[in-house]
C-alpha cells in the first residue's frame, strides 16, 4: 500500500489541535469516570484511558 | 504563528524543561513500581488481608480501647496516635509513639484482626517500596523537599502548556501523527516527542497538577488545623491541652459520631495533640457513602475527655481537593486494567522527557534561531543531518 504523505497544505489551528483536544477529553474523562464506581465505569474508564495508546500505536505501525 | 512568538515559547519550553527534565524522570521512574504497590506488598508479605475472615474493621470488632491497649503494650507505653481502619477486612492498625505529638520516624505502626482482637504484628516502614515512595515523595528531604517537587511539578505542566503551543506551528504542514524515522534522528526524534507529547496530554496534566497538590499537603492540612478546625472547637480556646492519662473511652466517641452521621464509615481516627486534631479531640474521619465521595473524608471532633460530640464539618475545598488528588496521581483506583495502561503512559512519558534531552543536547551549537526555524518549519529546516 502507498504510503500517504506526511507533509500537506497549510492547516487551520484548530485543525490541528482537534485530533490531541479529543484524545486529551477521552483522557480526562476516563480518569474522572474511574473514580466514580466499579464495574461498567471501571471498563469505560480504561476504554477511555487507552485511547491516546491506541492512536499512538496505530500511527507508530505506519510510520515512514 | 510568529518566528518572534515561536522564539519566546520555545524559550519557556527549554528553561522549564531543563530544570525540571532530571526530576520528572526520577519521578516517573520511581512512580512506576509505586502504581503496583499493592500487588507487589501482597506478593512479598502475602495478602494478610485476604486470609482474615470477618467483618470489616470499619464496621465491627473487639472494642477500639482493647485494641489500642494491646497496642500501647508492645509499644513499651508512650501515647496513641492514630487508628486506621479497612473497609474490606478485619485488619485493623494502630500508630504508637512517645508523645502526642511525635515526629514521623519516632511512631511505630502495629497491626491486628479486629475480629478476634489478635495481633497480626508490627509494620515496618522499610524495604524497597517504602525506599521508593520517599525518594518519590520528598528525596529524604522532608518538607522542603514536597516542597522542592512541587515546584518540578509546576515546571512539568509550563513545559507542557508551552509544548502545546509549539506543537501548532511544528505541524503547521504536517498530517496528525506524522513519524518519519527514515530521514535523520533528529526529526526522528522530533516527530516521536511531538506525537507522544500531544497523546498523552490529558494524562499528563492530571498527573502534574495532582502532584503539585499533593506536594503541598502537609501545609494544607497544617492549615485546615489552625483554621477551619480551630472555628469548630472555638469554645477550647485558651485551654491547655489534654494530658493522654485523661483519655477517655475512643468506644464511646466513636458511637457519639456515629450517631450524628448515621451510615457513614470511619477510615481513621487523629489522637489529640497530633496533626490531624486538637489538643482536646479524637478526631474521626468518615469517608462518604458513594464511590467518588468515599475519596473526600468529613472530620468528627469528638471531646476525648467525656465523648461528647463537638462538631462535624466538611473539610475545606483545598483540602477536598488534596484527598481527590491522591488517587488521580497514583492510579489506583481502577483496578488492574488502568493501572497497567498507567504504566504505559508513564513509560511513554519518559521517552518524551528523553527524546526531549537529546534535541536539547544535539545541535546546541546553532543557536535559537536555528532551533526556531526548525518549529516553523516543521522540521524541514534546520533538521538535516
Amino acid at each position: 500500500m502507498k504510503r500517504r504523505a506526511d507533509r500537506i497544505g497549510q492547516q487551520s489551528v484548530v485543525r490541528i489541535v482537534a485530533v490531541p483536544a479529543v484524545l486529551a477529553a477521552a483522557s480526562l474523562a476516563g480518569l474522572v469516570l474511574g473514580l466514580t464506581g466499579e464495574g461498567w465505569r471501571d471498563a469505560l474508564s480504561a476504554i477511555l484511558v487507552f485511547l491516546p495508546l491506541a492512536v499512538f500505536a496505530r500511527h507508530w505501525s505506519r510510520r515512514g | 504563528m510568529q518566528q518572534a512568538t515561536i522564539r519566546t515559547w520555545f524559550l519557556v519550553h527549554k528553561w522549564s524543561s531543563i530544570v525540571s527534565t532530571l526530576f520528572l524522570v526520577m519521578l516517573c521512574v520511581t512512580g512506576l513500581p509505586l502504581i503496583f504497590h499493592d500487588e507487589i506488598e501482597a506478593l512479598a508479605d502475602g495478602d494478610l488481608e485476604a486470609s482474615m475472615p470477618g467483618p470489616a474493621s470499619a464496621s465491627d470488632g473487639k472494642p477500639l480501647d482493647v485494641i489500642v491497649a494491646k497496642a500501647l503494650a508492645e509499644n513499651g507505653g508512650g501515647v496513641p496516635l492514630f487508628i486506621g481502619f479497612s473497609q474490606e477486612s478485619p485488619l485493623i492498625t494502630v500508630t504508637a509513639g512517645p508523645r502526642p505529638d511525635a515526629a514521623a520516624d519516632e511512631m511505630r505502626l502495629f497491626s491486628f484482626n479486629r475480629t478476634t482482637g489478635e495481633s497480626v504484628g508490627e509494620i515496618k516502614e522499610e524495604g524497597v517500596m517504602h525506599f521508593l515512595l520517599q525518594l518519590h515523595t520528598d528525596m529524604f528531604l522532608g518538607l522542603p523537599g514536597m516542597l522542592f517537587l512541587g515546584v518540578m511539578g509546576f515546571l512539568f505542566v509550563v513545559a507542557i502548556a508551552s509544548g502545546v503551543v509549539l506543537y501548532v506551528p511544528f505541524m503547521r504542514r504536517l498530517r496528525f501523527g506524522t513519524l518519519r524515522t527514515a530521514r535523520s534522528a533528529r526529526v526522528r526524534r522530533l516527530d516521536y516527542h511531538n506525537l507522544l507529547g500531544v497523546v498523552t496530554l490529558g494524562w499528563a496534566l492530571v498527573v502534574g497538577l495532582t502532584g503539585i497538590i499533593n506536594a503541598f499537603a502537609d501545609p494544607l492540612t497544617d492549615s485546615w488545623r489552625e483554621g477551619a478546625m480551630a472555628e469548630m472547637m472555638a469554645a477550647y480556646k485558651g485551654q491547655p491541652p489534654l494530658d493522654p492519662g485523661r483519655f477517655g473511652s475512643i468506644d464511646t466517641a466513636m458511637a457519639a459520631a456515629k450517631a450524628a452521621q448515621p451510615g457513614l464509615s470511619p477510615q481513621f481516627i487523629g489522637f489529640p495533640g497530633g496533626a490531624w486534631s486538637s489538643a482536646h479531640h479524637y478526631a474521626i474521619f468518615f469517608q462518604g457513602d458513594t464511590p467518588l465521595t468515599s475519596h473526600v473524608l468529613t472530620p468528627a471532633l469528638v471531646d476525648a475527655e467525656t465523648g461528647k460530640l463537638t462538631d462535624m464539618r466538611s473539610m475545606p475545598p483545598l483540602n477536598q481537593a488534596l484527598m481527590l488528588s491522591k488517587p488521580l496521581h497514583f492510579g489506583d483506583y481502577g483496578g488492574l486494567p488502568l493501572k497497567l495502561l498507567w504504566a504505559l503512559l508513564d513509560i511513554a512519558t519518559i521517552w518524551v522527557l528523553v527524546t526531549g534531552l537529546y534535541l536539547w543536547l544535539g545541535k546546541r551549537a546553532n543557536g535559537t534561531d536555528a532551533r526556531v526555524a526548525e518549529i516553523a518549519t516543521g522540521g524541514a529546516i534546520g533538521s538535516m543531518v
